[in-house]
C-alpha cells in the first residue's frame, strides 16, 4: 500500500506544478519591437464600391544630356547626335467601365520638348502621342472583342521580344534614349481583336489594317498632333495566339502574317526552384537580310536613293531566319533580381558585316549615311543590329526602405566585348513625387559595337507628379 | 484511518486530480497538422471571396509608405491552396499593377509596359510587405507542422499584450510554393486562431515576426482584422496590414489566366 502512497504524492508533485508553461520571456520581448504609435493607431475601414472611372495622370520633367564623342562612322545628321533636351509630358492613362460589359480604355501623352537640335519655338516643340483608345466588350463570359487603337504585346522575355510581332514601328522618338518614353510610350495599332480566355488557356485573334502609307523612320520631328498610323498600320497584319497550361510551362504559340511573310513563334516559362524563373521565346520567318530590308524600306519611303548598294550584308535573296530569346531570373533573399539573357537574331550582322560597316563607313561619307539608317532601322523595329547579343538587368527595390531602387540595364557584344549599360535610381519622395536619375555609356574602342555609338556618356534626370 | 479507507482516499486523489491534469492535453491534443488546418480556417473563408488590404509601412514608428490592394481569392479545387488576385489600387504611381498567384504560376502586370512577366516564389517577398503576406495562404497545403512547445501548451502575449494559451508548432515546407524556409506558428489552443507567426528564410534566418489580431466577424467567423509585420532584418521596420471589405463572390477559374490581367475590372 505504501507504493501506492508514494504514487500518489508523485502525481500530487506532477500536479503541484503549472499546467501551462509560463510565457517565455524572449517570444513576449518581441511584442518591443512594435512601435507605441503602431500599437495606438486607428485604421478606418477602406471604402468600398466607387468610381466606374479608373487610371492614373501624371506629369513629367525629363532632362536628358549627352557627352558626344568623334565617331569613326560620322553620323549624317546632327538630330542623331543632340547634347540635350528636355521633354515636359502630361500622361494619362485611363479606363471607364460604361456599362457592365463595355469598357473604354485612352492611353495619351502631350509632350513638350526642347533641345539644341530642335528649333525653338517651332512645330517641333510639342507633340502628341496617342497610344491606345480602344472599346472592349465582353460580348460573352471572358470573352472579349476590342477595336481601335491597341498596344497588343507578347512575349516573356525582358530584353529582346522575338514574338512581340506588333513591336516594329510602334517606338515614337528613336533619337531619344530617356528609358521610360522607350518602355511606356510605345504606339498601340489599329486593329480588331478577339479574346477567349479559358480555365487552363486563352486565344487571341487580332486583325491591323493598312490605313496609311509607310512612313519614313522618326528621326526628324513628325508632325505635332499626327496620330502616326503611317507608322503603326502600314500593312495589312493579322495574328492569331494560343496559350495553354501545360507542365507548368505555359506555352504560347503565335502565327503571324504581314508583308514579310508568316511568322511563326513560341514563348515558354518555367519556375526552376523558389527563386529561379527559365523562359525561352523563338521565332521564324521567310525574310531577307536586316540591310535588304532596310533598304527597301528607305527606297519605299524616300529615305534612301533608288540603286543605294547592299552593303554591309550583301546576301540579296530571302531565307529562313530565326530569332531566339533565351533568360532566366533569379532573386536574392535581399531583394535583388537578375535577369540574364541571350539573344539570337539570325538576320543582323556578324563579325565581318559589321568591321565592314565601320571600314566602309570611315571613309566614305555616303556609306556612312546608309550605315547609320541601317542601324536606326533596327532600333526602330526593335530587333537587334548583331546576330549574337548578351542582356543582363538588375532590379534591386527598397535599398533605402519605401523610398529608393536602383537597377541597371546591359547590353553586351560578344563579338568585341563592348558594352551599353544604363544604370537608374528611383526615389520616391512622397506618395506622389518621384526623382529618377539614369546614367548611360557606351564602353568599347571607336571600332566596336557599342564603342560606335555617337555619344561617350548621357544622363536623364527626371521628376514625376503624380495626379 | 483503516487501510481500505486510505485505499479510497488515495484512488479519489488520483482519479480526480493529479492524472487527468497530467494526461489531459496529451490525450485531446489534435496532431500539428490539424491545429493548422484549423488556424487557416480561421484566418481563409470556406468560399471565394474578395476583400480591400491597407497596407501602412511605418519607419521608426513613423507613417512612410501606404499601399492599397484589392485581391480575389479562391481555393483551387486540385491543390486545395488558394488562388489569388492582386490589384494595386494605390499609391497613385502603382495604380493597375496586378499579380496573378496559381501555385508556381506567377504573373506581374505592369499596365505602363502593358505586359505580364513571370515571377518565382522568391519575388513574392520583393518589398516591406510583400505579396507574399498578403494573399491568401492555406499554410497547411505547402508547411508540414510538428509541435516544437510543450506538449501542454505555453502562455503567450498578443498584439494586444494580453496572454493567450498556445500551441507552438514548427513548420517546414513540403512544396516549392511555400514562401519561407521555416516558420514558427503560435495557435491559440481553444479557439485555434493564430496569435503569432515568425518566419524564416532558407538560410535560417528570421525575416519576419507577425502578430495577428483585432479579431471581428467576417464572412461567418471571426476573423483577425489586422497582422503587425516586424521586420526582424531591420526592426525599425514595421508595417500593418489591415482587413476590410470581405465579400463573398463568384470568381471564375479562367481570371487566374495571364491574359486576363488587363480585364480586370475596376471594382
Amino acid at each position: 500500500m505504501k507504493k501506492w502512497g508514494y504514487l500518489v504524492l508523485l502525481l500530487c508533485c506532477l500536479d503541484s506544478r503549472q499546467l501551462w508553461a509560463e510565457p517565455t520571456g524572449d517570444e513576449n520581448a518581441d511584442l518591443n519591437l512594435i512601435p507605441k504609435s503602431v500599437e495606438t493607431a486607428i485604421t478606418e475601414p477602406l471604402q468600398e464600391g466607387g468610381s466606374r472611372l479608373s487610371g492614373k495622370a501624371f506629369i513629367e520633367d525629363a532632362l536628358t544630356g549627352w557627352l558626344n564623342k568623334r565617331l569613326l562612322v560620322p553620323v549624317p545628321s546632327p538630330s542623331l547626335s543632340p547634347s540635350w533636351q528636355n521633354r515636359t509630358s502630361l500622361d494619362v492613362d485611363y479606363s471607364w467601365q460604361a456599362g457592365e460589359k463595355i469598357r473604354l480604355n485612352v492611353s495619351d501623352r502631350l509632350n513638350a520638348i526642347e533641345g539644341d537640335t530642335i528649333t525653338f519655338p517651332s512645330g517641333n516643340n510639342v507633340r502628341n502621342d496617342f497610344r491606345e483608345g480602344y472599346l472592349s466588350w465582353e460580348i460573352l463570359p471572358r470573352t472579349y472583342l476590342e477595336a481601335g487603337r491597341i498596344n497588343l504585346k507578347n512575349g516573356v522575355a525582358l530584353g529582346y521580344n522575338p514574338t512581340d510581332f506588333f513591336k516594329p514601328r510602334t517606338t515614337v522618338d528613336i533619337a531619344s534614349i530617356d528609358p521610360s518614353a522607350l518602355r511606356e510610350d510605345r504606339l498601340g495599332a489599329l486593329m480588331v481583336k478577339g479574346q477567349k480566355i479559358w480555365d487552363n488557356g486563352a486565344a487571341t485573334l487580332a486583325y491591323s489594317p493598312k490605313v496609311e502609307s509607310e512612313s519614313s523612320l522618326p528621326i526628324t520631328q513628325h508632325k505635332s498632333f499626327a496620330p502616326l498610323f503611317g507608322q503603326t498600320n502600314s500593312d495589312n497584319r493579322f495574328l492569331a495566339s494560343l496559350s495553354y497550361n501545360i507542365a507548368d510551362i505555359n506555352p504560347q504559340a503565335l502565327v503571324f502574317f504581314d508583308n514579310n511573310g508568316t511568322h511563326i513563334g513560341m514563348n515558354v516559362s518555367r519556375v526552376l526552384s523558389s527563386s529561379i524563373v527559365a523562359y525561352a521565346e523563338w521565332s521564324g520567318v521567310r525574310e531577307a537580310s536586316l540591310t535588304k530590308r532596310a533598304v527597301i524600306f528607305g527606297q519605299t519611303t524616300g529615305s534612301l536613293p533608288q540603286g543605294a548598294p547592299l552593303l554591309p550584308q550583301t546576301a540579296p535573296g530571302k531565307s529562313f531566319q530565326n530569332d531566339l530569346a533565351l533568360g532566366a531570373s533569379w532573386t536574392s533573399s535581399f531583394k535583388l533580381t537578375v535577369n540574364l539573357e541571350y539573344h539570337y537574331h539570325q538576320a543582323g550582322f556578324g563579325a565581318s558585316d559589321f568591321n565592314r560597316w565601320v571600314s566602309l563607313g570611315s571613309i566614305n561619307p555616303l556609306l556612312a549615311s546608309e550605315f547609320w539608317f541601317i542601324r536606326q532601322y533596327s532600333i526602330d523595329q526593335q530587333e537587334p543590329l548583331m546576330e549574337h547579343e548578351i542582356f543582363l538587368r538588375f532590379d534591386w527595390q527598397d535599398i533605402i526602405p519605401s523610398k529608393l531602387n536602383v537597377g541597371a540595364v546591359i547590353f553586351i557584344s560578344p563579338y568585341d566585348a563592348s558594352v551599353l549599360y544604363q544604370a537608374s535610381a528611383q526615389y520616391f519622395i512622397s506618395r506622389r513625387w518621384t526623382v529618377g536619375l539614369y546614367l548611360g555609356n557606351g564602353l568599347g574602342g571607336a571600332n566596336t559595337v557599342n564603342g560606335s555609338l555617337p555619344w561617350s556618356a548621357s544622363g536623364v534626370l527626371q521628376i514625376v507628379r503624380y495626379f | 484511518m483503516t487501510r481500505h479507507a486510505y485505499f479510497w482516499l488515495m484512488l479519489l486523489v488520483l482519479v480526480t486530480g493529479a492524472v487527468p491534469k497530467a494526461f489531459a492535453a496529451e490525450a485531446y491534443r489534435p496532431s500539428a497538422q490539424t491545429v493548422i488546418e484549423r488556424s487557416d480556417a480561421v484566418r481563409n473563408p470556406d468560399k471565394p471571396f474578395r476583400l480591400k488590404l491597407l497596407l501602412s509601412e511605418y519607419v521608426e514608428g513613423s507613417v512612410r509608405n501606404e499601399i492599397v490592394l484589392r485581391v480575389y481569392s479562391k481555393t483551387d479545387r486540385v491543390s486545395g491552396q488558394f488562388k489569388n488576385l492582386v490589384r494595386y489600387m494605390e499609391p497613385p504611381r502603382d495604380l493597375g499593377k496586378a499579380v496573378l498567384m496559381n501555385g508556381t504560376t506567377m504573373w506581374f502586370y505592369d499596365p505602363a509596359s502593358k505586359s505580364s512577366v513571370r515571377i518565382s516564389p522568391q519575388q513574392r517577398l520583393v518589398g516591406q510587405a510583400s505579396e507574399g503576406d498578403v494573399i491568401t495562404v492555406n499554410l497547411a497545403k505547402d508547411y508540414s507542422a510538428k509541435f516544437a512547445g510543450p506538449a501542454e501548451g505555453e502562455t503567450l502575449a498578443d498584439a494586444d499584450h494580453k496572454p493567450r494559451k498556445c500551441w507552438h508548432l514548427e513548420l517546414a515546407p513540403s512544396n516549392d510554393s511555400a514562401v519561407y524556409g521555416r516558420v514558427e506558428y503560435w495557435v491559440e489552443m481553444d479557439s485555434y486562431r493564430p496569435v503569432k507567426g515568425k518566419f524564416y528564410s532558407d538560410s535560417g534566418r528570421l525575416l519576419k515576426i507577425a502578430y495577428y489580431h483585432k479579431y471581428q466577424e467576417q464572412l461567418g467567423a471571426l476573423r483577425p482584422s489586422e497582422i503587425i509585420l516586424v521586420d526582424a532584418v531591420n526592426t525599425k521596420l514595421v508595417t500593418t496590414i489591415n482587413f476590410s471589405g470581405y465579400r463573398a463572390t463568384e470568381i471564375p477559374d479562367s481570371w487566374y489566366q495571364r491574359e486576363f490581367l488587363p480585364h480586370l475590372k475596376v471594382e
